[in-house]
């Protein structure tokens, strides 16, 4: 009897030794498998975030909160083009997010019109362009070296490459005179104490990207020629047609996927302005208008990306726009 | 000996015992989560069913926010209006096949058409349309204002996203 009993217990010793080994290969199992699942989530909501961008250039004026992981440089989306009352007002701007920015953010798309009278705010990751060639922009990064998500551009004629240890810094980097001149920045370091600042604030177009946490610390001051600033803290891309004011991003990488971006659907949007002209000759008596804005749209259309580009921020879409407007004719798009 | 083998047997049975109860246990087990992931997977089928319902609503939305097709500001100040010379330029340019892959972004896997009532009559056009034939259709409608410019004319127009699953 003992002996049975004996052989029992050593049984049920044997029964929970099996189960529990059992569950340790299960709890191992599931481990792995929720390890692979929050990667896989992981790198899903990367994917995710830049989604949601992307649709939200396609739609435009939403406000979102996204979650973005810690990754590398989020290049989506595409642009849109709207035309304004008064002008080709380029709205929304093709969506990426500097690795800088990770965690909860607010993302909103802010259209802005040309000739508005205040501008908004800029905060981290902002990145803004502009239609108006006389409005000038400067990039900026702190004085540690590290590139900061504020953006602002020179014209080309303007626009110069600081070496460390430039001393002549405003010699080399001559603000033009012009009520429009913004200057961005985000740290202190910039001396503006013989700024001058102008009445109007620069015009600007863009996508807000704010830390939901707090505000990035951005001051924003205007500038006139003589302005004095800190060598380090400045940094521009030279040679560049986009940077009369078009596309823009902190990190060159960036700007040249964004600009990518624009110009594939640029042409989609010039293409379908100009087959929208030729079908509106004829039926009119906008026709003299309507052809000039035809042929232009054309010409734009048949040039190579960087002189389409330029083309594109020249005034002549615009003048037609305006032209057909005061006319009461049907405007290019 | 009879005894011997009767208590063999006791013994025998009482050995099954707890494999039997382990048994069982992982029967019931399995039972409970073959009933979890069948309730688990229909939830998952009414969950895509609301996705694709999501996506169809947002193609029409971005579909009538794009400059490509939508009115310009200064000719109409309605919401959910498309120009009708857009939509027609549009619908050209469309059956370009890299013009099409590129909008996919927008319209999906998915048919696009666009009617409306003119002068009395009906027109249609197509304005988009990449589709598989592999999966099913889940057809939405929503109904705008197609603006034609030259004459001022709004028209009374749907839109049909027939979207593909799958």
């Amino acid at each position: 009897m003992k002996k049975a009993q004996f052989g029992i217990s050593f049984q049920w010793i044997y029964v929970v030794l099996a189960g529990g080994a059992f569950l340790i290969m299960f709890l191992f199992l599931v481990r792995g498998c929720s390890q692979q699942s929050e990667q896989q989530i992981q790198g899903a909501g990367v994917v995710s975030a830049a989604r949601q961008l992307d649709a939200m250039t396609w739609q435009g004026k939403t406000r979102r909160n996204i979650t973005v992981q810690p990754a590398e440089t989020v290049c989506s989306g595409t642009l849109t083009l709207q035309a304004d009352d008064a002008s080709a007002t380029l709205d929304h701007v093709p969506a990426f997010l500097s690795p800088e920015l990770s965690g909860a953010l607010l993302v909103e798309t802010v259209p802005v019109e040309l000739g508005a009278e205040s501008a908004s705010p800029l905060s981290l990751g902002s990145a803004l362009y502009g239609f108006d060639s006389s409005t000038y922009y400067l990039v900026v990064r702190d004085p540690l070296g590290r590139q900061r998500d504020i953006i602002a551009l020179l014209p080309e004629r303007n626009v110069r490459v600081i070496e460390p240890g430039d001393v002549s810094l405003p010699d080399r980097l001559r603000l033009p005179e012009t009520a429009r001149t913004g200057i961005i920045v985000t740290t202190s370091g910039v001396d503006l104490r013989n700024a001058i600042l102008p009445d109007e604030p620069a015009r600007y177009l863009g996508i807000a990207v704010q830390p939901q946490a707090a505000v990035g610390g951005i001051v924003r001051y205007y500038g006139r020629e003589g302005a004095s600033l800190d060598e380090s803290d400045v940094v521009a891309y030279d040679g560049q047609d986009m940077l009369r004011g078009a596309l823009a991003a902190a990190q060159e990488e960036t700007y040249e996927c964004a600009k990518d971006n624009f110009i594939r659907r640029a042409r989609y949007l010039t293409l379908i302005y100009q087959n929208r002209t030729q079908e509106l000759l004829g039926k009119s008596s906008c026709d003299a208008v309507l052809q000039r804005a035809h042929d232009d749209l054309a010409d734009i259309n048949g040039k190579e990306d960087d002189a389409y580009l330029a083309s594109l921020f020249s005034s002549r879409l615009v003048m037609h726009q305006v032209s057909l407007l005061d006319r009461g004719c049907p405007v290019i798009g | 000996m009879i005894r011997s083998i009767e208590n063999s047997r006791r013994g025998q049975l009482e050995t099954l015992e707890p494999i039997l109860i382990v048994i069982m246990l992982v029967l019931i087990a399995g039972i409970g989560l073959l009933f979890y992931v069948n309730i688990s997977a229909g939830e998952y089928r009414g969950d895509l069913a609301r996705i694709d319902d999501a996506q169809a609503i947002a193609i029409m939305q971005r579909a009538t926010s794009m400059p490509e097709l939508s009115c310009a500001l200064s000719e109409t100040a309605g919401t959910f209006c498309l120009d009708k010379y857009k939509v027609l330029a549009f619908s050209s340019i469309a059956r370009e096949e890299q013009a099409r892959i590129y909008y996919q972004d927008v319209f999906g896997t998915s048919s696009v058409r666009i009617g409306w009532l003119e002068a009395g009559s009906e027109e249609k056009v197509v304005l988009y349309n990449i589709t598989t034939g592999n999966g099913s259709i889940t057809t939405m409608h929503t109904y705008f204002t197609l603006h034609d410019p030259v004459a001022d004319e709004r028209y009374f127009a749907v839109m049909t996203i027939a979207r593909e699953a799958g």
